[in-house]
């Protein structure tokens, strides 16, 4: 008896499922904060933004300030940082088949980190766009140093990649913490960068991720396949068509990419990488064509929400979103992990 | 199919192939036998192109140092000793994973994927437990599955090192009469790496002895599996028995 079957695909419950959790954290993020609005006029708000649609919301021109340059584009940059994290993530994973690869993995972060450093030891200015474009720089010089560190040669392989990315993280941030030691306002400036935050008034940021953010997406997405592939190992890959390498470069360019505009809007925000794609993973199955997009949309609403604590607990100041997202993170995983364990035996 | 001369090759610094001549024919069985780092493997990679090596090779009409990874994949299928198997795969979707070579880098797979794929999991008679996962089979269901994948390829050179070692007598016959049939079937070329002396004689056209990185015998079953020659290279004592059929069976001395 034939079984029909079809290939693994991105199913229709795991992707409403995740689809709803994301609307939902955005409606949330986007009704609380330390100014009351109603939600009803916050609705008919946004309703009155819609194509052909003219309602008056009701709000006043400073509440709807407030929507509109503070809210919104913090909510929706949270899911852009969110999706982009966790979507490079997953795809890091399934390049080195290495459950703990993280889009830092190859010195993003490091790179970032030094960069953002040396705008703020400079004395730069440190709310326009020097501090993201130098941060961006830093991350990509890191990766590309790796890369050609670890990624070349007569026996390249995914090993030595991780172990070239280490060194380039040490030197990286080596250099950082020289230049942060060396004067003490530095330090704090510094630090507040490190642990993430998306404190942001208005769309720049968002303008600024957006465009890296879709061509980051379009490739990861379009190369979910071959992440599966992949996971058969190189050489095996190699004996079914696949240039291994060639995938693992064009991965690894997108994500960081991706990652590299992220960290620059928002400093290094912890463990979205890592939790996001094993929670998918966990929960909906472990084909890349599935965990791949079901990524992007749970690490989108999973930041939004982390970012929603980061500004109310303890309101009006605020916590760094990396606190966050590790504190709700850590014990959340462990439970899925348990689960997961639980339904094994 | 496969025609290679003077192949010469190195893995990790030290030479694994120091010249090798060998042919093998479409519809043609070939079996390497010989003692562990011989070089069995290493001739299998070169043509499968994962090794590199000089020398000439030529593989259905490909080089596989040279042509595309493609053009190779859509012409050699290789199942290694041990494949690497992805956690939490179905059966079908590794089968279908032989499908890779014709599919384009954004593309996913058609329906004549999907129909090739079930009907080479209906012949190695694996259909049936299509959604099971890989981490979920016995030995035997374990090496059909590999098997399935190799032959979703549907390529005319099929390459196989120790395909049944990990198998009981009974999957050995079921997995070795299955490749036996479908090389008459589909006039496959193959080519594997035994331990099995007696297996390896069985079911081969051919012998070629590895010894060192050269082809120290090479010829018809009877030819090859001599005691001396397989004492000379693999420093056992054997005695070769024919059976009431004709085939030869290789048997350990004890105490030799």
């Amino acid at each position: 008896m034939s079984v029909a079957t079809a290939p693994a695909r991105l199913r229709r419950r795991p992707a409403l499922a995740t689809f709803v959790f994301v609307v939902t954290a955005a409606a949330l993020g986007v009704v609380f904060g330390p100014a009351s609005l109603s939600v009803g006029d916050i609705f008919l708000e946004l309703l009155d933004r819609l194509p052909l649609i003219q309602v008056d919301s009701g709000l006043s021109e400073r509440e709807a300030a407030i929507l509109w340059q503070i809210r919104v584009p913090r909510v929706v940059l949270g899911g852009l940082v969110g999706a982009i994290l966790a979507i490079s993530g997953a795809a890091y994973q399934g390049v080195f088949r290495n459950p703990l690869a993280d889009p830092y993995l190859l010195g993003v972060a490091a790179g970032a980190g030094l960069g953002a450093t040396l705008v703020i030891a400079a004395g730069g200015d440190t709310t326009g766009i020097l501090l993201p474009a130098a941060a961006f720089a830093g991350a990509v010089i890191a990766v590309v140093v790796t890369y050609a560190a670890g990624g070349f040669g007569k026996r390249r392989n995914s090993a030595t990649l991780i172990l070239a990315g280490v060194a380039v993280a040490s030197f990286f941030t080596a250099l950082q913490t020289f230049v942060q030691q060396r004067s003490a306002d530095t330090v704090r400036e510094v630090f507040s960068w490190i642990l993430g935050r998306l404190a942001t008034v208005g769309w720049d940021e968002v303008r600024l991720l957006l465009p890296y953010a879709v061509a980051s997406v379009i490739v990861l997405l379009a190369s979910r396949r071959l992440l599966d592939v992949l996971a058969v190992g190189e050489e095996e890959a190699n004996t079914l068509g696949v240039r291994a390498e060639q995938v693992r470069l064009v991965v690894v360019a997108a994500a960081t990419l991706g990652t590299a505009a992220a960290v620059a809007v928002s400093g290094l925000i912890a463990f979205v990488g890592i939790i996001v794609p094993h929670a998918v993973r966990m929960l909906f199955g472990s084909s890349y064509r599935s965990i791949l997009p079901l990524s992007l949309l749970a690490g989108a609403g999973f930041l939004v929400l982390a970012d929603l604590l980061a500004r109310t607990v303890l309101s009006p100041g605020e916590l760094p979103i990396g606190v966050v997202t590790a504190f709700v993170g850590a014990p959340f995983f462990v439970v899925i992990l348990r689960r997961a364990l639980g339904g094994q035996q | 199919m496969i025609a290679c001369h003077q192949v010469r090759a190195a893995y990790n610094g030290s030479e694994v192939l120091r010249g090798i001549d060998l042919e093998v024919a479409a519809g043609e069985w070939v079996a390497l036998i010989g003692p562990n780092g011989a070089g069995k493997s290493s001739l299998l990679r070169v043509i499968a192109g994962a090794l590199g090596a000089s020398g000439t090779v030529d593989v259905g009409g490909h080089d596989p140092r040279d042509a595309s990874r493609t053009a190779v994949a859509t012409t050699v299928a290789f199942v290694p000793q041990h494949p690497v198997l992805p956690e939490g795969m179905s059966v079908f979707d590794y089968a279908l994973l032989g499908r890779t070579p014709y599919i384009k880098w954004w593309g996913v797979e058609s329906s004549l994927d999907v129909e090739i794929t079930h009907q080479v999991l209906d012949r190695v008679d694996m259909d049936t437990l299509a959604h099971r996962n890989l981490d979920r089979l016995s030995g035997g269901e374990l090496q059909r599955a590999i098997l399935a994948r190799a032959l979703v390829q549907q390529t005319p050179v099929l390459l196989l090192d120790e395909p049944t070692a990990a198998l009981d007598i009974g999957h050995q016959q079921q997995v070795l009469d299955l490749i036996d049939e479908l090389r008459h079937e589909k006039g496959l070329a193959v080519l594997s790496a035994f331990h099995d002396l007696t297996v390896a004689g069985q079911y081969a056209d051919r012998l070629v002895l590895m010894a060192e990185g050269i082809i120290a015998a090479s010829g018809e079953p009877t030819a090859v599996l001599d005691p001396s020659l397989l004492n000379r290279h693999y420093g056992a004592q054997v005695n070769v028995l024919h059976d009431a059929d004709g085939n030869i069976v290789v048997a350990l001395r004890r105490g030799g």
